[in-house]
C-alpha cells in the first residue's frame, strides 16, 4: 500500500492505468539496477584510486601487448544471463499490456467510434452522426465533448503530411498517415478537459496543433451530440 | 613538423600547400579535428538558442520558422558533421600508427574524404542564406513533409545535396579504412591483439559499409522528387511509410556507427589508466560483432506507432532487447576492467567514468522506450530527446573527449592543462545531468515544439534544462581554451606520457612523416620497430610527391557544381553556368588525378607485396582489388534497396494504387542480358590481355566492352523516350510509384555506367600507349572488372524486375 502511494500515477482512464502500472515497475527496476551499477563504478574508482600508501598496480608495459585472456568468461556469462532475465522477463510481463493497449477491443457494447482527421495544423473529430468539430491553438470557440465510461475508438488519418495523434493523459498515441486509417482506443473514467497533441513534426504550426477534449457523463454527452447536427 | 619537402619554398606558401594538398593521415586527422570542432560549436550554439527559447512558456524569441530550422540542422550537423567526424579525426591520426602502417592504403582518397566532408558542410551552411531558409523537416527528413509542396525552401535542396556528398565521403573512408586495417598491419600483428580502438573502428566501418550507400540512395530519391516537383515514391499514400523503412534501415546502424568508436576509446583508456588488461577481451570483441550484425535488424523500434502489425513490432522489440545485451556487456566490461587495478584519475580516465555513468542512465531510460506499450506514452515526447542525448552527448561525446585528452600529447607534442581538463569534466558532467535529466521527466511534453503553453506543468523542468544547457555550453569553452593554450604553452609531453603499450606511444613525438623510422614488426607479444639502413627508400619518400592538389580541387568542383545545381533547381535560367563551372573544375581535377596515375607520379608508401605486412586472412588480395570488393558489396545494398522498394510497392499494390504500365519488355530483357553478359566477358578478355601483356587483346577487349555498353545505353534511352511518348516519361513519375522507382533506379544505374565508361576510356588510352603492364596494372583492371560485373548484373536484374512486374 505504501509503495502504491509513492508511485507516480495520474490515472484517468483504463489505458493510462495500465500504462502507469507498467511504467512504475520499469521505474523501480531501472532505479535499483542503474543505482547498483553506478554505485559499483563509484566504489571501484574510489577504492582502487592511486594513493601514496598503496602499491601501484600496472600490468601495461610499453611495447608489450597486454594479455587478452584476463577475466573469466563465466562471469560475463552470468552478466548476460542476468540481462536476459531482466530484459525478457520485463518483455514477457508486459506483453499482455502491449496487446491490451494496442489492440482495439472487439466487443461492440457501449462503444463509439470517432474519426480523427489530422491536417496542417488542426484536428477534426467526426462523430458517428456525422457532426464535425475542428480545433487547434488558433481555432477558438469549439467544443468537443466525449462520454466517460465508454469505449472510445479513434480512427486516425491525415489529410496531408504525417502527424501523430497523442493524448498524454490517456497514453493514447498513433501515427496519422494520409490514405491509411490507424486505430487507438481508451475508456476514460474521470470527467474533465484533456488535451490532444500532435507529436510528429509537421511544419510551421506543429506547436499549435493541440486540441482540448471535454469528457462528460454519458447522459450529458448524449444530450450534447443530439443538439449538434 | 620538419617535412623535408617544405624547405625549398617560402614558409607561408609551404604551410598553405601542406594543409590544402596534404595526403598524410596525421595532417588529415588534425584537419578533421579542427573542422568537426567548428561544427560542434556551430550546432551547439543553435541548441543554446533553442534552450533559451524554451525557458519560458509562450516565448517569442524565435518563431516556428526559425525553430524548425534550428532543431533540424542542430540534429543533422551534430550527427553527420560533428560526432562521427570527431571520432574519425582520431581514427585518421591513430589507426594507421596503431596497426604499424606508414599511411593509409589510399592517401589521396583519404584527403578526398576530408575535403568532401568540409565542402559538404559548407554547402549545408549556405542553406541558411537561401530563400526560404535551410532544411526544417526534422533530422529524420520524414515524408511527405519534406517534399517541395510542403517544404519549398531552397536551402533544403542544398542540405540534401550536402548530405549526399557527405555520404560519398563516408563511403570513400569506409573503403580506405577497410583496406588499411586488413592489409597494412605490421607483420605478426594478430587481429585479437590490436588495440580496442582500432577494432572498434573496424566494426564501425562495417556498419558504414552497409548503411551509408542506402542513405545516399534515400537522399537521391528525395532530391530527384523535389526537383521534378512530384514523386509518387514519396507520395502521401504509402510513401511516408516506405520512407521510414528506407530511412531507419540506415538510421539505426548510424547510431551504432557513432557509438562504437567512443566505446573503443573508452576501453583503451579504461585499461591503461587502471593498469589492467581488458577484461575478457575476446568476448568483448564478440560483443562488438553481435552489435554490428544485429544493427540492421532493430530499426523498426522507431516505428512502434505506425500501425504496423504487432507481430513485426514484437520482432523488432525482441531484437532490440537482444542487441541491448552486448551493449550492456560492453559498457559493464569497462567497469570490470578496473577491478584490482590502480585507478589514475587523469582527465581521460574521468571522462571514461562519466561516459559509463551516462550510459547507465541513458540505457535504462532507453529500456522504457523499447517497450511497445510504454512507447505509447513516450514516442515523440521529451524523454526520447533526453534518452538519446544521454547516449550522444553523454556516453559518445565523453568517450571521444577521453580520446582527445588521451592522444593530445601525441598529436601536439605538449601536455594539456590537467586542471582545466578536470574542470571541463566536472562542469560537463553537472551540466549534462542538469540538462537532460529534466527531459526524461518531461514525459508528456511533445518534441520539436517551438513553444509550449503555460499551465501544463512543463515550465520548471524546462527552466532547469536551460540552466543545465548554459553550464554544459560553458564547459565546452573550457576545452577550447585548454587546447589553444596548451598547443602553444603546454609542458613538452615526451614520447610516452601515459606509459601506453601500443605503437603510437613507441614512436617519437611528434611522429615523423611516415610514422616509423624503421620497420614495425610484431614478434609474439612484443611490438618492435626494427631499424633499416637509411638509403634509397627514404629519399623516395621525401621527394615531395605526397602532396596532391586533386582531392581538394575535385571536392571544390563538386561543391561549386552542387551549389549551382541547387540555385538552378530553384530559379532555372542562367544559373546552370555555375553548375557548368563546377563540372569543369571537377573534370580538370579528375583528369589531373588520372594523369598522375598515368605517369605514376604519386609514389606508393607501402607496396602491396611488402613482406613486412600481415594480411591474414586476405593473403592473396591487394589493396585495389580488396578496396573494390568492399565498395561493390556496399554498392550492392543500393541496388538491393532499389529492388526492395520496387517489391514493397508491387506487393502492396492496392495500397499504392498502381496503374499498370509496361516499363520493360521481355525482348529488351533478352537484348540487355546478351549485351551486358557479353560486356563482362569482353572485359575479362581485356584483363587477361593485361595479365599476359598482350596489348591487342587488352585494347580489343576494352573497345568491345565500350561498344556493348553504348548499345545498352542506347537501348535504355530509346526505351525511355518510347515510354515518354506513351505518357510514362520521367516527368510523369507522380502518376505511378513504380514508375518513380524505375526512373530513380535508371538514373542511379546510368551514373554507375558513366563512371565505368570514364574508367574504360582511361584504361584504353593507357593500353593504346602500351603503358598497361601485368606487373603494374593487373590488379587495377581486375578491380575495374569487379565493378563492371556488379553494374552489368544490376542492369540485368533491374531490367528483369521491370519486365516481369
Amino acid at each position: 500500500m505504501l509503495i502504491e502511494k509513492l508511485m507516480l500515477s495520474a490515472s484517468t482512464s483504463v489505458t493510462s492505468a495500465v500504462w502507469w502500472r507498467l511504467f512504475n515497475i520499469y521505474l523501480v527496476l531501472s532505479i535499483v539496477f542503474s543505482g547498483f551499477f553506478i554505485a559499483w563504478i563509484m566504489y571501484l574508482v574510489i577504492s582502487t584510486r592511486e594513493r601514496a600508501d598503496r602499491e601501484i598496480v600496472n600490468h601495461i608495459k610499453p611495447g608489450i601487448i597486454p594479455s587478452s585472456t584476463r577475466g573469466r568468461p563465466r562471469n560475463v556469462a552470468f552478466l548476460v544471463l542476468f540481462l536476459v532475465i531482466v530484459f525478457f522477463g520485463l518483455f514477457i510481463y508486459s506483453l499482455p499490456s502491449t496487446y491490451y493497449l494496442k489492440q482495439v477491443p472487439s466487443s461492440k457494447a457501449n462503444t463509439i467510434t470517432i474519426d480523427v482527421y489530422a491536417a496542417q495544423w488542426t484536428w477534426t473529430f467526426r462523430y458517428p452522426n456525422g457532426y464535425n468539430v475542428t480545433g487547434s491553438a488558433n481555432v477558438h470557440n469549439y467544443t468537443a465533448e466525449f462520454p466517460v465510461n465508454t469505449t472510445i475508438i479513434f480512427r486516425v488519418t491525415s489529410l496531408d503530411v504525417m502527424h501523430e495523434f497523442s493524448i498524454p493523459s490517456f497514453k493514447v498515441k498513433v501515427d496519422a498517415f494520409a490514405g491509411v486509417w490507424n486505430t487507438a482506443w481508451t475508456d476514460v473514467y474521470q470527467q474533465g478537459t484533456y488535451t490532444a497533441f500532435c507529436t510528429e513534426l509537421c511544419g510551421l504550426g506543429h506547436a499549435d496543433m493541440y486540441v482540448h477534449m471535454t469528457f462528460v457523463s454519458p447522459a450529458a454527452y448524449s444530450a450534447w451530440i443530439a443538439s449538434q447536427k | 613538423m620538419g617535412h623535408g619537402y617544405e624547405d625549398r619554398i617560402s614558409p607561408l606558401k609551404a604551410k598553405l600547400r601542406r594543409w590544402l594538398f596534404t595526403t598524410n593521415h596525421k595532417d588529415i586527422g588534425i584537419l578533421y579535428l579542427a573542422t568537426s570542432i567548428f561544427f560542434f560549436f556551430f550546432a551547439g550554439a543553435l541548441a543554446l538558442v533553442m534552450r533559451t527559447q524554451l525557458y519560458v512558456p509562450n516565448n517569442n524569441l524565435v518563431n516556428a520558422y526559425y525553430y524548425n530550422q534550428l532543431v533540424t540542422t542542430h540534429g543533422l550537423l551534430m550527427i553527420f558533421f560533428f560526432i562521427s567526424a570527431f571520432a574519425f579525426s582520431f581514427a585518421n591520426y591513430v589507426v594507421p600508427i596503431q596497426i604499424g602502417a606508414k599511411d593509409m592504403a589510399f592517401p589521396r582518397l583519404n584527403a578526398l574524404s576530408y575535403w568532401l566532408y568540409l565542402f559538404s558542410g559548407i554547402l549545408f551552411i549556405t542553406g541558411y542564406a537561401m530563400p526560404g531558409g535551410n532544411i526544417a523537416g526534422g533530422w529524420t527528413i520524414y515524408q511527405p513533409l519534406n517534399q517541395i509542396q510542403y517544404s519549398p525552401q531552397m536551402g533544403e535542396n542544398a542540405a540534401i545535396l550536402a548530405l549526399i556528398v557527405l555520404s560519398v565521403s563516408v563511403i570513400v573512408s569506409t573503403v580506405n579504412f577497410a583496406v588499411t586495417i586488413t592489409l597494412k598491419r605490421a607483420k605478426g600483428y594478430r587481429w585479437i591483439d590490436l588495440p580496442m580502438f582500432t577494432i572498434s573502428i573496424l566494426f564501425t566501418i562495417m556498419m558504414m559499409w552497409m548503411a551509408f550507400p542506402i542513405f545516399a540512395l534515400d537522399l537521391g530519391l528525395l532530391f530527384i522528387g523535389r526537383v521534378i516537383g512530384a514523386s509518387a515514391l514519396l507520395s502521401p499514400v504509402g510513401g511516408a511509410l516506405l520512407w521510414q523503412h528506407l530511412f531507419w534501415f540506415f538510421g539505426h546502424p548510424e547510431v551504432y556507427i557513432v557509438f562504437l568508436p567512443a566505446l573503443g576509446i573508452m576501453y583503451d583508456v579504461s585499461s591503461l589508466f587502471s593498469g589492467m588488461p581488458i577484461y575478457t577481451k575476446k568476448l568483448m570483441i564478440g560483443a562488438f560483432a553481435i552489435e554490428t550484425l544485429m544493427s540492421l535488424t532493430v530499426y523498426m523500434h522507431h516505428m512502434f506507432m505506425t500501425g504496423t502489425d504487432l507481430f513485426w513490432l514484437n520482432f523488432a522489440n525482441v531484437n532490440t532487447l537482444i542487441i541491448g545485451i552486448p551493449a550492456g556487456v560492453l559498457v559493464l566490461g569497462e567497469l570490470t576492467t578496473k577491478i584490482k587495478g590502480t585507478f589514475r584519475p587523469e582527465t581521460p580516465a574521468l571522462f571514461t567514468v562519466g561516459g559509463v555513468i551516462a550510459f547507465i542512465i541513458g540505457g535504462a531510460s532507453g529500456l522504457f522506450m523499447a517497450n511497445i506499450a510504454l512507447d505509447s506514452g513516450l514516442n515523440g515526447n521529451y524523454p526520447v530527446v533526453g534518452h538519446f542525448h544521454y547516449i550522444f552527448a553523454g556516453t559518445i561525446l565523453f568517450g571521444i573527449y577521453s580520446g582527445l585528452y588521451y592522444w593530445f600529447p601525441k598529436m601536439f607534442g605538449r601536455m594539456y592543462s590537467e586542471k582545466l581538463g578536470r574542470l571541463h569534466f566536472v562542469t560537463s558532467f553537472v551540466g549534462l545531468n542538469l540538462l537532460y535529466f529534466p527531459m526524461l521527466a518531461l514525459i508528456d511534453m511533445p518534441r520539436r515544439y517551438y513553444t509550449y503553453p503555460a499551465g501544463l506543468g512543463f515550465t520548471s523542468l524546462n527552466q532547469l534544462a536551460t540552466i543545465g544547457s548554459y553550464i554544459f555550453g560553458f564547459a565546452q569553452l573550457i576545452v577550447i581554451i585548454n587546447i589553444i593554450y596548451s598547443v602553444r604553452r603546454g609542458k613538452p609531453a615526451g614520447d610516452n606520457p601515459w606509459g601506453g603499450w601500443s605503437y603510437e606511444w613507441l614512436i617519437p613525438t611528434p611522429p615523423p612523416e611516415f610514422n616509423f623510422d624503421g620497420v614495425p614488426v610484431v614478434q609474439g607479444d612484443r611490438l618492435l620497430i626494427l631499424p633499416v639502413a637509411r638509403g634509397a627508400s627514404e629519399s623516395e619518400h621525401h621527394a615531395g610527391g605526397h602532396l596532391s592538389p586533386w582531392p581538394f580541387a575535385l571536392s571544390f568542383g563538386i561543391f561549386v557544381s552542387l551549389f549551382g545545381l541547387t540555385v538552378y533547381s530553384y530559379y532555372g535560367g542562367a544559373y546552370n553556368l555555375i553548375l557548368g563551372l563546377g563540372l569543369m573544375i571537377f573534370s580538370i581535377a579528375v583528369v589531373g588525378w588520372f594523369n598522375d596515375d598515368y605517369h605514376d607520379y604519386f609514389p606508393v608508401v607501402e607496396r602491396d607485396d611488402d613482406p613486412n605486412k600481415e594480411t591474414w586472412p586476405f593473403r592473396h588480395m591487394d589493396s585495389k582489388r580488396l578496396g573494390m570488393w568492399v565498395f561493390i558489396t556496399g554498392d550492392m545494398f543500393v541496388f538491393f534497396a532499389m529492388l526492395g522498394a520496387a517489391f514493397f510497392i508491387i506487393w502492396q499494390s492496392p495500397y499504392f494504387n498502381l496503374q499498370p504500365a509496361h516499363l520493360e519488355s521481355l525482348t529488351s530483357l533478352g537484348i540487355a542480358t546478351v549485351v551486358l553478359a557479353g560486356s563482362i566477358f569482353s572485359l575479362y578478355a581485356a584483363c587477361l590481355g593485361v595479365r599476359k601483356d598482350n596489348r591487342d587483346m587488352t585494347v580489343g577487349g576494352l573497345l568491345l566492352t565500350m561498344m556493348f555498353t553504348l548499345i545498352y545505353v542506347g537501348l535504355t534511352l530509346s526505351n525511355w523516350s518510347e515510354l515518354a511518348a506513351a505518357g510514362n516519361g520521367i516527368s510523369n513519375i507522380a502518376k505511378d510509384p513504380l514508375l518513380s522507382v524505375f526512373y530513380d533506379a535508371g538514373i542511379v544505374h546510368m551514373m554507375h555506367i558513366a563512371a565505368a565508361m570514364a574508367l574504360f576510356a582511361y584504361f584504353l588510352i593507357k593500353g593504346l600507349n602500351g603503358r598497361l603492364t601485368s606487373r603494374m596494372n593487373s590488379s587495377s583492371i581486375a578491380a575495374l572488372f569487379y565493378f563492371w560485373s556488379l553494374v552489368a548484373i544490376a542492369g540485368i536484374l533491374l531490367t528483369g524486375t521491370f519486365a516481369i512486374a
